[in-house]
């Protein structure tokens, strides 16, 4: 027995050895694992930095991309470096212009684009605060995704909130700056195109509304759709009510990835101006919303050129109906965004300070208490304030703005003649109804904060001696 | 059986190390911290974020590479230059935590905010250094002096962080007698110190250097230590005169019990922490924050 033991020993013990080394694993890749994501990462470094003009990305904040998207364009530099820019103005930094900071492609489980060091542009949409913990959701880290077939783009996904980002080279010859600016321009004319009715081959099917939520000091790019379809079973009818968040285009507007609504799946619209209505433009389909609110009062142009500025009363002692006039030309400044006002100023002042308007489609021509220049530890503002018609300044400084609610044609012997009226608004209790358009107009240092709107009154406007100002009017010469 | 064991074939071992070199470009800032954190003192500065290092239960935001450069120099000249100057650099090198990660924001929980934290005399964290105002940078504000006894409220610094951090390391190389946690055994509020109604000046009458030192035994000797060393002589008379004669009491006798501990135990005292920290805080001014070829 143990003679036949030691036999099968002899036997099977080789057997087993052999075994071991008949199945020999073979590698299935040529490189180490190390090696491979190192190729990996020199490989998505190259294609970061390879495009020559840069990325244009569609940025999502907050989780399912409840922020809507924001055009950015992100130019990755060899020196390790990124700039990366806004369609609008965002922590400080104004619309377009970029802000530099370090970026890396990190080995983790899959490559990650890393913006590792504090871009004021990006952490606008990422960076927590105490009234908000996890800010806007946005990432500054990235899955690099080369598994999707996207043409040249590059799909991204967050790594902490989950959004994925198209990245798109920018073609050669396309300024993206540009595409940044007209993205903006576009945005700000549709600002009044809230309500849509929703049409499917022709056929109204239910509405659609732009929400007006703000977050982060930016508007919300949400879309709530409503729409009832027959439901397949007959006599009844499937209702949808949805929300998706969409990012704007030179010339409309699209979706991150095709969503279905109104029965097909949709990305991609196109504003039609002179129809009001945006069209889909995707194949197959025949889908239009159609701007159910009425077209906005005022347009751009219509400020820019040579103005007569005309204002009741003027000085300590206001008579309201002694009219006084100033020449004032107003030239555009950021287009479809901003005014600069010339004439406003002793001319000696006008090349040191300049003094800007807002453009707002609902009230035309903005005029805002602002600061515009400094002398030593002085803030040198433009004091927009109310007056309760006694002594006090009710509102002043920064809380107060001149805007203009309507066009007025006059004929006879007005003074102001035919133009454009303003209203003093109180940016916090809204617009004074009871009382007249005071302007006080005395151009003023103080040092900040202050609490009332006289400070040390330095006379730099061509006015100085009437800071008051009474039911104010721009006349076009 | 010795024909088995060579039998199976052997592999040559790849040339190539799996080991392979960052794709990172080295900057200005990265060879200054090799030279004045890695090579001294064995110091892996981390200033550009990664989530590997960063809490995952806070979202944050990456630090202002300006800031980090700064915040490398304060360290470096106030934190780790008064502990060379106390105890020599090889006690520095042997118990400073050897990761020092920079984060931008604040850790921000639903109420409060977390600035620093450190992990077992391995890693210290400090948070919201983006929010430092690098034109107008004093001591004060680094060390929370400016905002402390004077009006009654509680504002911690990165620098008086620094100490507490490193007081805690202290204690967990070697232990702080038993008899401290005793001077005010009962009023100890661990995680309820902040919610439980104390004020800054509830905590001074009862004792306590902070609202925080309430926490715990541990945090109340980093509070003595940080604040003791980092906040003045002047600042430190003040907290006592406004505890009252019962709370000064008590404060000093933690006070003298710490002395005892840092004597017996690493030869050294608070007063020569003070004193050491205050000859470097002197050339703060002269600290430029911004060059990193001087």
């Amino acid at each position: 027995m143990k003679r036949i033991t030691i036999k099968l020993i002899g036997i099977v013990v080789p057997l087993m050895m052999m075994t071991a080394c008949l199945f020999e694993e073979e590698n299935i890749f040529d490189k180490s694992a190390a090696l491979r994501m190192n190729e990996e990462i020199k490989a998505d470094i190259a294609l970061l930095t390879g495009a020559e003009n840069g990325w244009l990305v569609d940025y999502y904040a907050e989780k399912n991309y409840a922020m809507g998207g924001y055009a950015m364009h992100w130019k990755f530099l060899p020196d390790g470096t990124v700039d990366i820019a806004c369609e609008v103005a965002v922590n400080g930094v104004p619309a377009r212009q970029p802000d530099n900071s370090f970026w890396d492609v990190k080995a983790e489980q899959a490559p990650v684009l890393s913006f590792d060091t504090y871009n004021r542009v990006l952490q606008h949409f990422c960076e927590p605060s105490q009234s908000d913990i996890d800010g806007l959701a946005g990432d500054y880290e990235f899955i690099i995704r080369r598994n999707v077939d996207m043409g040249d783009a590059l799909v991204i996904t967050g790594k902490r909130n989950g959004n994925k980002l198209i990245m798109r080279p920018v073609k050669a010859g396309e300024d993206p700056m540009d595409y940044l600016a007209k993205v903006k321009d576009f945005a700000s004319s549709v600002i009044t195109a809230r309500n849509f009715d929703f049409y499917v081959n022709g056929q109204p099917i239910g509405t659609t509304l732009f929400t007006n939520g703000v977050k982060g000091g930016l508007s919300v790019r949400a879309i709530d759709v409503q729409t009832t379809l027959p439901s397949g079973t007959e006599g009844q009818e499937a209702v949808q009510d949805t929300t998706v968040y969409f990012a704007f285009t030179p010339d409309g507007f699209r979706f991150n990835e095709p969503v279905r609504l109104g029965g097909s799946w949709v990305q991609h619209f196109v504003w039609n101006s002179e129809a009001r209505k945006y069209v889909c433009t995707d194949e197959g389909v025949n889908m239009e919303w159609v701007c159910t609110d009425a077209p906005p009062q005022f347009n751009y142009q219509a400020f820019i050129g040579d103005f007569t500025l005309s204002y009741g009363g003027g000085g300590l002692a206001t008579d309201e109906t002694v009219f006084q006039e100033l020449d004032v030309s107003i030239e555009a400044d950021v287009q479809g965004e901003s005014y600069r006002i010339r004439g406003l100023l002793l001319p000696e002042f006008e090349e040191e300070y300049a003094i800007y308007a807002r453009y707002d489609p609902i009230f035309g021509l903005i005029l805002d208490a602002q600061q515009i220049g400094q002398v030593d530890d002085k803030e040198v503002w433009l004091a927009v304030a109310i007056w309760n018609g006694t002594a006090t300044y009710v509102r002043n400084l920064d809380y107060a703005s001149l805007k203009s609610t309507d066009f007025v044609e006059v004929e006879g012997a007005d003074p102001h003649g035919s133009g454009y009226r303003f209203k003093l608004t109180d940016n916090v209790n809204g617009t004074y109804p009871s009382q007249p358009s005071y302007f006080a107009y005395g151009i003023s240092f103080r040092t900040y904060p202050a609490a009332t709107a006289n400070g040390d009154r330095y006379d730099i406007g061509a006015c100085s001696d009437k800071y008051r100002c009474y039911n104010m009017s721009l006349v076009k010469k | 059986m010795a024909i088995f064991l060579g039998s199976c074939s052997e592999e040559d071992l790849s040339p190539e190390s799996v080991i392979v070199d960052s794709n990172t470009p080295l900057n200005e800032f990265d060879e200054w911290l090799m030279e004045n954190y890695t090579k001294p003192y064995n110091i892996d500065f981390i200033y550009r974020a990664d989530d590997r290092e960063y809490s995952m239960d806070h979202t944050l935001a990456p630090p202002n590479y300006a800031h980090s450069i700064a915040v490398a120099k304060i360290l470096r000249h106030l934190w780790l230059g008064t502990l060379d100057d106390v105890k020599g650099m090889n006690f520095t090198k042997a118990y400073i935590p050897k990761t020092i990660v920079l984060v931008g924001s604040g850790m921000f929980n639903s109420t409060t905010v977390t600035v620093g934290e450190a992990e077992g005399g391995m890693k210290i964290t400090f948070a919201r250094i983006n929010d430092l105002n690098l034109a107008n940078l004093t001591l004060g504000a680094l060390t929370g002096a400016s905002t402390y006894v004077g009006n009654g409220t509680e504002s911690t610094g990165m620098i008086k962080t620094a100490f507490h951090e490193f007081a805690h390391i202290m204690t967990q190389t070697k232990p702080l007698p038993e008899e401290f946690s005793l001077i005010t055994p009962n009023a100890y509020l661990g995680d309820d110190w902040n919610t439980v109604g104390t004020t800054p000046l509830a905590a001074w009458t009862a004792g306590f250097p902070t609202k925080y030192s309430r926490h715990s035994p541990g945090e109340d000797f980093a509070e003595i230590v940080a604040i003791y060393t980092t906040r003045g002589s002047t600042n430190w008379d003040d907290l006592l005169a406004a505890a009252g004669a019962e709370g000064a009491g008590i404060i000093d006798t933690k006070v003298a019990m710490i002395n005892k501990y840092l004597k017996n135990s690493w030869g050294t005292s608070l007063d020569d922490m003070r004193e050491a920290f205050e000859v470097r805080a002197a050339d703060l001014d002269d600290l430029d924050l911004e060059n990193l070829n001087d």
